[in-house]
């Protein structure tokens, strides 16, 4: 990329390229709200959390004992049919958030809508930012609304309101999901904007999906296994590196340092390091945050990569179907 | 063996005695003496000297009037025994006297009738008079020397030297602030009080607990032991000698702080000789986790006079990959005499080295953006 | 680039290239304010990819264009809200209606909503779409979405109006119609730039025409400057007579420009200008006998095809030159 071109470029067009981002969002919201795609999802993801909710709330209150912080053991707590619902959100909200992306760009130039939008005093850039956020408020409704049917069944069930630190333990878990999801909604957005067809692009989507899901630890060990040369230490920093890839490995450990307060540190853990250390005693909050800081960038920085990405290639797409 | 034995009983004993055929009915003491009332119990003993074997009846010739006896065996009412030759049988005489007896001797006999001879015991109860009582208190050890914090234990002997048991009361007068215990010797349990049988004598431990500031100095401990109409006492010896003591504190007196892993942080301690003795050569040490680092600023104190404080600071360093989170590192304070350790937790917090490069790889992220924005935005 | 106030679109050597093909090739096109411009020609030719550097869609190669005095390149933004834009085989979103789908549209132009409502209900009872104005669109027909698409272009009241294709996909009633809806627009002052590749169809309501064929303007006047340039003639005349010597008479008429006997009585007059009376008149008075004499105008379609048979000429030409060189 030559600067003088870019430059040149750059000074080329005028106006902002957010005009019209707003009534994009809009749109594309009453879009997601409306459509029967996200509601029947939406209605799937409510009815399984408030289940794993209310089973876990009644493992809870049957279990005596004193706990600093029994909401969040709420969302932790798996009681022997259903999973917690921690690992329902993991499993669901990749699920929504492909959903949600996986026709945003192809459908337009299926249903031949996008010259006709584009055609408006608006730049490309508002529509896929537009799109973008759109499906990632939509997302981010759907969290909240579960958050608070987390929130009221803990006071309705086990009659404590949360503290404040639980309050702001699980909105910080809420916004760590929100960025979990954001990475499944650029991909399939990217897909989106790569293939034509909104059913490739959906299997794309989900085969990514499945592939860190289910069988990203199978290439972990399989390719740990090609750097054998460090030993069992070596090998087990290989594994988790490799791991890490993955954004549902990441989700899991953001999850796990701040719904589980007791966990001081994420991955291998020398003896060494832990002698002396007085177990149990839960960390501060900000030394939590501060434990899931490069999870939480690392999630953050691929979704903005992977943004640049599409758009670029967005740009670079010719309108004309 | 046995017929030397026999030959020589045969060849010092009394002609009479071993002559003698026929009945004897015996008691060891056949005069008492009693001040009480009481029912008074006789052990009888009958014996046939070279008879057949024979029932005795056992009969009260004479008695005084009112007074009541009665023959107990094995736990039974009886008027005979049976004896085989050269054998003895066993019984009790009970006599009770009547209440309000005067004071004065009275004489019973007791017969043993057997088949052909008889023989009569004559017995004389004396009521009114008896043995004053006596304790006596002998300590095995009267003085002791000791620290402030030594246990001080006296073994006392008190011995009832009369002829009743009696309820003996233990008192100690101490100086104020000590603590005084008796124990029975080799029991645990607490008493005031030990009972003490006619003639004998118990062993008493007395635990004695000096207050923990006190200065050094000799300390008289009384001991009196009482019981009804008598007393004895006896004066004891403590002798303490100055004792240092330590007592290390945290900053303000918390006893937890937070540092940076791999970062010296500087936690400011209080040395304080709370004993009565001056301390001398104070090293500090510690034990952390390892790969920590923890240094002391003095190292060493020379001295510290009893009851004067100083800061110590300690720099303690978390190791480079300690883990965030709680940890506890005991500093130590060791002196010639004494010593303190206190554990301290400390709060590992991570370095904010991440949250910089967070910030970095979000803004390089970001700029990406801004480039493809720049290069092929607004289209 | 100097416009005066006439000028809407003007393009000075504006090129398009894909992998080094271009696209469209050195487009110097001016289209005057009020006139219907049509830019003609067969798929391929570069017609969409024309309209879309207009508006700023497609980035040109080379040259420049000029539109409402604006730069589309530089101010894409100004040229859109001024140049309503109807895509060929225009698309709406099926599960939304009629209006909401125009109020999507509006939205984004930036007009206001009250105002919104006014236009649309006038644009959709103009359209005779105010029966379905609240059905979602996915029912409508083919028609249906072009007067819908028309509503779109005329809701934020355009300077020029960019219809490509307008007629695909309509049967030839609804495309006449469609058409006399277009030439209706004319009287409002819209500049009105419409693409083609059914020549016959539109020439009827264009002013002027560009005609395209790879990536060039082959040709662009009105359609009678057209077939007097391309065929020589614009006047093609039909004459049954018999006489004497006719085809020689007729040949010396003022005007004509070939003649040619087909069969014993039948003439196929080419003319540069209407030559009946003189024709009959001089059949007269050679006295021959008129059968019947029949004008016929030529079609853009005669002008397209005699345009590219001279050029295939020439190009072979050149060809069989270069071959023997």
């Amino acid at each position: 990329m030559k600067l003088k071109e870019f430059k040149l470029t750059e000074r080329k067009r005028k106006g902002s390229p957010f005009t019209g981002l707003w009534t994009v969002v809009l749109k594309e919201m009453a879009d997601h709200m409306g459509g029967i795609r996200m509601r029947l999802l939406v209605g799937l993801i409510l009815l399984t959390a408030l289940g794993s909710i209310y089973s876990s709330a009644r493992a809870i209150r049957d279990a005596v004992g004193e706990d600093p912080f029994i909401i969040l053991r709420l969302f932790t707590t798996s009681t022997d049919p259903l999973p917690s619902f921690v690992s329902f959100m993991g499993f669901l909200i990749p699920l929504a958030a492909i959903t949600l992306g996986f026709d945003s760009i192809n459908s337009e130039y299926n249903k031949r809508t996008l010259s006709r939008v584009l055609s408006q005093p608006i730049y490309r850039d508002a529509l896929l930012l537009g799109k973008f956020l759109a499906a990632l408020f939509t997302l981010t409704i759907t969290l909240l609304s579960l958050w608070l049917i987390v929130i009221g069944v803990g006071l309705l069930l086990l009659g404590i309101p949360p503290s404040g630190e639980e309050v702001l333990r699980s909105l910080v878990f809420l916004v760590a999901t929100l960025a979990y999801s954001g990475i499944w909604l650029i991909v399939a957005m990217l897909f989106s904007v790569i293939f034509r067809q909104p059913a490739t692009s959906a299997l794309a989507s989900f085969a990514v999906w499945l592939l860190f899901a289910v069988f990203w630890s199978i290439i972990t060990g399989l390719i740990a296994g090609l750097f054998g040369a460090g030993g069992e230490a070596g090998r087990s920093a290989a594994e988790l590196t490799i791991s890490r890839i993955s954004p549902n490995t990441l989700y899991g450990e953001i999850t796990l340092a701040l719904l589980n307060p007791e966990t001081r540190a994420l991955g291998l853990v020398f003896f060494s390091q832990l002698q002396g250390a007085l177990l149990g005693s839960p960390l501060p909050f900000l030394l939590s945050l501060l434990l899931i800081l490069p999870h939480f960038t690392g999630l953050l920085a691929a979704v903005i990569l992977f943004f640049a990405l599409t758009y670029v290639i967005f740009q670079r797409q010719e309108i004309r179907a | 063996m046995r017929r030397f034995i026999i030959l020589l009983t045969l060849l010092t004993t009394p002609l009479f005695a071993q002559d003698y055929r026929g009945l004897s009915l015996s008691t060891d003491y056949p005069s008492i003496i009693t001040s009480k009332t009481d029912i008074i119990t006789l052990s009888l003993t009958v014996k046939n000297y070279k008879l057949p074997p024979q029932r005795v009846d056992l009969s009260i010739l004479r008695a005084p009037t009112a007074w009541e006896t009665v023959f107990v065996g094995n736990g039974n009412l009886i008027s005979s025994v049976f004896v085989a030759p050269d054998e003895s049988a066993d019984a009790e005489l009970w006599i009770d006297p009547p209440d309000n007896t005067p004071e004065g001797s009275y004489n019973f006999i007791i017969r043993a009738t057997g088949r052909n001879n008889t023989f009569d015991l004559p017995i004389t109860i004396n009521i009114g008079k008896s043995l004053p009582r006596r304790l006596k208190i002998e300590p095995e050890f009267p003085s002791l020397i000791g620290t402030p914090t030594t246990d001080f234990s006296y073994r006392l002997s008190i011995n009832n030297e009369s002829s009743q048991d009696s309820l003996v009361n233990l008192r100690a007068q101490a100086p104020e602030g000590f603590q005084v215990t008796f124990k029975k010797a080799y029991r645990n349990q607490e008493i005031t009080t030990v009972p003490i049988k006619a003639g004998k004598t118990e062993k008493v431990d007395m635990e004695v607990k000096p207050p923990a500031n006190i200065t050094a100095g000799k300390y008289e401990i009384a001991v009196l032991a009482s019981t009804e109409g008598t007393s004895a006492e006896t004066l004891l010896t403590m002798e303490i000698t100055g004792q240092p003591k330590l007592k290390l504190t945290g900053p303000e007196g918390r006893l937890s702080g937070s540092a940076t892993a791999g970062r010296e942080k500087a936690f400011k301690l209080t040395i304080e000789n709370t004993g009565s003795a001056p301390a001398s050569d104070i090293e500090f040490s510690s034990w952390e986790p390892s790969n920590w680092k923890v240094e002391f600023n003095p190292k060493s104190i020379e001295l510290l006079p009893a009851g004067e404080k100083k800061e110590v600071t300690a720099l303690v360093t978390p190791s480079q990959k300690a883990i965030a989170g709680d940890y506890s590192v005991t500093f130590r304070a060791n002196a010639r005499d004494a010593s303190n350790s206190v554990d301290f937790r400390i709060t590992v917090r991570t370095s904010t080295l991440w949250g910089i490069v967070a910030v970095i790889i979000i803004a390089a992220a970001l700029l990406v953006v801004v480039l493809a924005v720049m290069r092929y935005g607004r289209r | 680039m100097n416009t005066n106030n006439n000028t809407v679109i003007k393009t000075e050597n504006l090129t398009k290239c894909y992998n080094e093909t271009p696209v469209v090739n050195n487009l110097n096109l001016s289209v005057y304010r009020g006139e219907v411009f049509g830019i003609l020609g067969p798929n391929g030719s570069g017609k969409t990819t024309t309209i879309l550097m207009f508006l700023g869609l497609t980035e040109p190669s080379g040259g420049k264009v000029n539109i409402v005095g604006f730069d589309p390149l530089r101010e894409p933004l100004e040229v859109k809200r001024r140049v309503g834009y109807m895509p060929d085989s225009v698309g709406f979103y099926d599960d939304i209606t009629a209006r909401a789908n125009l109020r999507y549209t509006a939205r984004l132009a930036g007009i206001e909503t009250e105002e919104t409502e006014k236009r649309t209900n006038d644009l959709l009872t103009q359209l005779e779409l105010i029966d379905v104005a609240d059905k979602k669109v996915g029912t409508f027909s083919r028609g249906m979405r072009q007067r819908l698409g028309l509503a779109e272009v005329l809701l934020k009241q355009p300077e020029v109006a960019i219809l490509d294709e307008p007629t695909t996909g309509l049967d030839p009633e609804a495309a006449q119609e469609f058409l006399r809806l277009i030439r209706g627009l004319k009287g409002k002052g819209i500049t009105i730039l419409l693409s083609s590749h059914l020549l016959h169809q539109v020439q009827a309501i264009c002013d002027r025409v560009g005609l395209f064929s790879h990536g060039r303007m082959v040709l662009e006047g009105t359609v009678e400057e057209l077939s007097s340039k391309v065929i020589g003639g614009a006047y093609d005349l039909s004459v049954e007579a018999s006489g004497n010597d006719l085809e020689e008479q007729i040949r010396k008429i003022p005007g004509v420009v070939e003649v040619e006997l087909y069969g014993e009585n039948e003439f196929h007059i080419e003319a540069k200008e209407d030559v009946r009376e003189k024709v009959a008149a001089e059949i007269v008075r050679a006295g021959g006998k008129l059968l019947s004499l029949n004008m016929k105008r030529h079609s853009l379609d005669d002008i397209y095809a005699r345009y590219f048979e001279e050029e295939r000429d020439e190009a072979q030409r050149v060809q069989a030159n270069r071959e023997k060189a």
